[in-house]
């Protein structure tokens, strides 16, 4: 059931293009939403719920105290906004990331995650739109919906359906035991003890959890793996990015820290799409520009789930290298011996410390290795915590927000219980619980419990 | 055909649980009322259990209560043991449960209803319904005698087509030794109605003298008494109390309601608790064969709650033994009613079953268990006004919808009663959200949703189970109840009264302060009650300060669900067009078209609790329902 006065969010902007990306929330809480995680750049800046209407706030988003990325946000308060519902809109970096992690902070500080189509309706239901334009609404949420049907029977026949099903099914067999325990105290039925519900709530909990923790891996595939390419200035890292998309995207030049800012670009490496983000070169600089260019391209690599390590073979190696070899040990990373048509002129030791990365010697001037590093870049993928096995039970955000909030309510649960509060309050958000995975496999109904009252106990005085 | 000559406001047909309800309700509300019985010596009859209340049906008795109905009055007038159930856990499952003296319970009823100003009683089997032009306006009854009215409420109970079966044998019959009604179900179906058939069973009963209690649980009832009305001083003045006033010496110092079975007999009375052996389940196993119910004679579905006690030997085939409450009828009888051996096993082996029970074991049976199939009508046919949806001015209500006990009986009667006398007035219909009640609970599921079992009321069923208290039930259903004119003023001014203390005492326990904590926030803790406070307000009555404690107590739990009911109110309160084509809406998905198209929901909240019904379907219903109303603007 979807009601038309909680507070609704959503990526405005078409995914993973763009210098910028917009996260829009609307709802009566949105200003208490966008105070929960936005800080306001400025000792004296307002807070989001004390500013005025329409206006322009320089800040950053954070989310367990630490920063998300650097923001602006913009505060419209009813009736004057697309909704007529208070509205925030926060414009924050572009690309595909960014604009994740920001509408996951917003998430968690209390904003549902919008359907398709949902910003329309609102529009449309608080008499924003005309009937022409309400006309194309239906259209939009049909369409999408089609689309999301579709997706959604794919996944649902699969082995996620099967996990939460059985998430479901846990939570449901707690659900009525108490349910059970409430409705018939006068038949001779042995109650579950404390621990045993207990036990079953964190199991539950823990099969959540494992669910929750393959969202990132279910958005690789649906969004694209971020791989950073990072290096010194002038190692061939446009090069290499231009190679890869088998286009011109990056001016290259010979004169170093000609990149001043990111850049991204998607391309399809054996069936996987890969967002390559070519990086200002990392050096000492005093000049502003290449400074802040420098200062996201650290940013950059931070958020990346790959990193492409370019060295060039044809120089010896500096303690700038060094560095950056040292700050991707531990990480997923992919080392480039660049410039291979060149004599070689750098010192590469057997295993570099920080683990066996996959070290790849390519020619951008001449193609050579580009296969090989093609290669490399997808075992990587698949040999790191993306084993093939684990992205058959991938959730998208829909189900991230659902199983996140079934986490939450069955956490309270346990909470409730381990603290002695009477089961009826226990069994409140329990059943939030049980209805919050229910979302995802379908509707839960009281008649659904019911049955499992009544199959597993003798009822009948 | 003789016509009466006198022309009535509500007709009601049976005088059941629902029935009388029905008749009440409208009767006190000011409508020329008549209730129509096929026998005057069985109103207000307990066919099975002796017993009212118990978990959410003790919640529907208080709402009764609360609206001005009678079954909470007259429960604690002839209840001969009282218990609260369920006082160790949270306060939104407490309930009243009640053992009854079986023939006072509907001796008084029948006088109650004898006593009520603009309500004639009479005994009449009715056998058509006449409608004209698509709208009830009377009924015909055996004899050939016609009665008019300007509404009919129909709460036939397991009459319609009534067929008992005790093995194999089978006699038509509504109830154990009464006829079946056989007419009526051929008018109900020529004006339109689907019919459809339900299976229910009760236990034998047997005789005191064959029990050997010494080898009995005993089950006593609580201390204080639990009553079930909120209206203490009806029950306690002898001036209100209309059963019997004349009998009554004025101000007898009773701990107990003047006259009340409890005062006559001077306390409560025993209830024993034994079990079946494995005797019992050989027994049964060995003579499946012989049950209608395994034999495939009985066609009609009965409910999982209350199976019989070859379903549960069969079902549940590892459980050694299972709990038989043995409970009396009355006190003026030395029958026993067995509580868990519902059965429809031919009468030689229920008198091996019976005695195969411990303390059971020399019983004479008094009339044996039976299954009983009768006819109902799927209540999707029915606004939630219990209106059909085919027949104007024809009210449906009790196991004629579906349903099973006697609360829920009761509880749409009084509904179906009140709505009848309302349409009569000209005033708007009565009904009550699955927010505001067990009441709503209960109609809300039954025409929305349907039932594919005798249906009954269970906790579980609420939504917001925190907020429907069997302690509040005044608190939210006694203005209601004063606005239609069924609830006497005085009693609406003592609910006034009540929360307004209410109120100011919680008010007092936030702004008190003891050891830098207000008195409220000791009170949240779990182990701190009222009384262990400092600085209390002496004199509060009790059930003060149990609304206070509750309150304050839940108070996190009871603001998130208020806020959940205002979040999901809107939907409430999107009604959806009664001409709508869900065929023509694109983008509806098959299954959530054919559901929509068959249930045909009034509102954008009752569509969303269909199950097939999606949040898209949803969305997809909102926008055209909108835009249907803009254009037609």
């Amino acid at each position: 059931m979807t009601p038309l006065d909680d507070t609704i969010a959503a990526i405005a902007t078409p995914l993973g293009e763009g210098a910028l990306a917009v996260i829009r929330v609307s709802g009566p809480e949105a200003l208490a939403v966008a105070d929960r995680c936005f800080r306001p750049a400025g000792r004296h800046a307002p807070q989001p719920s004390q500013a005025p209407t329409h206006t322009l706030h320089y800040g950053h988003v954070v989310r367990d105290g630490q920063t998300v990325d650097e923001v602006l946000l913009a505060v419209m308060r009813a009736p004057r906004t697309y909704t007529r519902q208070d509205t925030v809109e926060i414009s924050c970096h572009g690309g595909l990331l960014p604009a994740r992690l920001v509408l996951d902070a917003v998430l968690a500080a209390g904003a549902r995650l919008a359907e398709p189509g949902e910003f329309t309706k609102r529009a449309f239901l608080n008499g924003r739109l005309d009937l022409a334009q309400a006309e194309a609404v239906a259209d939009i949420i049909r369409a999408r919906t089609d689309r999301a049907l579709a997706a959604a029977e794919e996944q649902l026949a699969g082995r996620l359906s099967q996990r939460i099903h059985h998430v479901r099914d846990r939570l449901m067999h707690l659900l009525a035991h108490l349910e059970a325990h409430l409705d018939f105290p006068e038949e001779d039925i042995a109650p579950a003890t404390q621990e045993e519900m207990l036990a079953g709530l964190h199991s539950a909990l823990a099969e959540m959890e494992a669910l929750l923790r393959t969202a990132p891996e279910g958005q690789i595939l649906r969004h694209g793996l971020r791989a950073a390419i990072v290096g010194r200035p002038n190692v061939g890292k446009s090069s290499l990015l231009n190679q890869l998309l088998g286009r011109e995207r990056a001016i290259v030049s010979p004169a170093p820290g000609t990149t001043r800012d990111t850049i991204e670009e998607t391309a399809n490496l054996r069936g996987i799409p890969v967002v390559f983000v070519d990086t200002a070169g990392l050096r000492e600089t005093g000049e502003a520009v290449e400074q802040e260019g420098i200062r996201r391209s650290r940013a950059a690599l931070r958020a990346a789930e790959l990193v492409v390590v370019v060295l060039d073979r044809s120089a010896p190696r500096t303690p700038e290298d060094d560095r950056l070899l040292a700050a991707v040990a531990g990480r997923r990373h992919v080392v480039v011996l660049n410039k291979s048509d060149l004599p070689p002129r750098l010192e590469w030791p057997e295993a570099p410390a920080g683990g066996p990365a996959p070290v790849v010697e390519v020619s951008c001037l001449t193609g050579a290795g580009l296969e090989s590093l093609k290669e490399a870049i997808v075992q990587t993928v698949w040999s790191g915590a993306l084993r093939a096995e684990r992205v058959e039970v991938m959730i998208n955000a829909r189900h991230q927000d659902a199983l996140r909030r079934a986490s939450e309510a069955a956490q309270r649960a346990a909470e409730a219980l381990a603290a002695g509060v009477p089961l009826d309050l226990v069994a409140v958000d329990l059943r939030q619980a049980v209805n919050a995975v229910g979302e995802v496999v379908g509707q839960t109904t009281v008649e659904d419990l019911l049955d499992v009252v009544f199959r597993e106990f003798c009822l009948g005085k | 055909m003789y016509q009466y000559p006198k022309k009535y406001d509500v007709i009601v047909v049976g005088a059941g649980h629902a029935g009388i309800e029905a008749a009440l309700a409208a009767a006190r509300i000011g409508c020329e009322t008549l209730l129509l019985t096929m026998n005057l010596d069985t109103i207000g009859q307990m066919s099975c259990n002796p017993a009212v209340g118990g978990i959410a049906k003790g919640h529907l008795v208080r709402e009764i209560d609360a609206l001005g109905g009678e079954m909470g009055k007259n429960t604690d007038m002839t209840g001969i043991q009282f218990r609260m159930l369920n006082i160790k856990k949270g306060p939104s499952v407490w309930a009243p449960r009640a053992q009854c003296d079986k023939k006072a319970y509907q001796f008084r009823l029948k006088q109650v209803c004898e006593r009520q100003p603009r309500l004639d009683l009479k005994q009449a089997q009715t056998i058509n319904l006449i409608t004209d032009r698509g709208c009830a306006v009377g009924v015909l009854t055996n004899y050939g005698i016609s009665f008019v009215g300007k509404t009919v409420v129909l709460t036939t109970g397991t009459f319609l087509h009534g067929l008992i079966h005790v093995g194999i044998n089978q006699t038509p019959g509504g109830r154990s030794g009464e006829y079946s009604a056989i007419g009526l179900s051929k008018s109900l179906s020529e004006i339109g109605l689907e019919l459809a058939r339900f299976k229910t069973g009760t236990p034998p009963r047997i005789l005191k003298r064959g029990i050997d209690f010494y080898k009995l649980e005993i089950q006593q009832g609580d201390h204080p008494i639990p009553w079930f009305s909120f209206w203490k001083d009806d029950l306690f003045h002898v001036e209100h109390n209309s059963h019997n006033a004349d009998r009554i010496k004025k101000n007898s110092p009773s701990v107990y309601p003047p006259d009340s079975m409890l005062d006559r007999v001077g306390g409560q009375i025993d209830c024993y608790l034994t079990h079946t052996t494995e005797r019992t389940r050989k027994i049964i196993i060995e003579n499946l064969h012989k049950s209608p119910l395994y034999a495939g004679i009985i066609k009609g579905t009965g409910p999982r709650y209350c199976p019989s006690v070859e379903d549960k030997i069969v079902r549940f085939r590892d459980k050694e033994q299972h709990q038989i409450f043995l409970e009396p009828e009355g006190i003026t009888t030395d029958e026993f009613y067995v509580n868990g051996l519902s059965t429809s096993l031919p009468f030689e082996v229920q008198v091996e079953l019976i005695r195969s029970v411990v303390g059971c074991e020399k019983a004479e049976i008094t009339r044996p268990g039976y299954a009983v199939e009768y006819d109902y009508v799927p209540p999707t046919q029915l606004l939630p006004t219990l209106e059909t949806k085919i027949c104007r001015n024809l009210f449906l209500a009790g196991q004629i919808n579906g349903t099973s006990g006697y609360e829920e009986a009761a509880a749409q009667g009084i509904i179906a009663g009140i709505n009848a006398a309302l349409r009569v007035q000209g005033k708007p219909e009565l009904v009550l959200g699955r927010d505001q009640a067990y009441i709503g609970v209960l109609i809300d599921d039954l025409t929305t949703k349907g039932t594919s079992e005798p249906y009954r009321v269970f906790t579980s069923r609420a939504e917001y189970r925190l907020l429907l208290r069997q302690d509040n039930a005044d608190e939210r259903l006694a203005p209601i109840g004063y606005k239609v004119g069924l609830l006497p003023e005085k009693n609406y001014r003592k609910t006034e009264e009540k929360y307004r203390q209410v109120a100011e005492e919680i008010n007092r326990l936030k702004q008190t302060r003891w050891a830098g904590l207000t008195l409220e926030q000791v009170l949240r803790r779990n182990e701190v009650t009222y009384l262990d406070l400092p600085l209390i307000e002496e004199n509060l009555p009790s059930e003060v300060i149990q609304s206070v404690e509750i309150t304050v107590k839940y108070a996190g739990y009871l603001e998130r669900q208020a806020k959940e009911i205002n979040r999901l109110r809107e939907l409430e309160q999107r009604t959806i067009p009664e001409w709508i084509d869900y065929a023509t809406i694109p983008g509806l998905r098959t299954e959530a078209k054919q559901k929509l198209q068959s249930l045909r929901p009034q509102t954008l909240g009752q569509a969303a609790r269909i199950s097939g019904v999606t949040p898209a379907d949803l969305s997809l219903l909102l926008i055209w329902t909108q835009r249907s109303l803009t254009k037609n603007r």
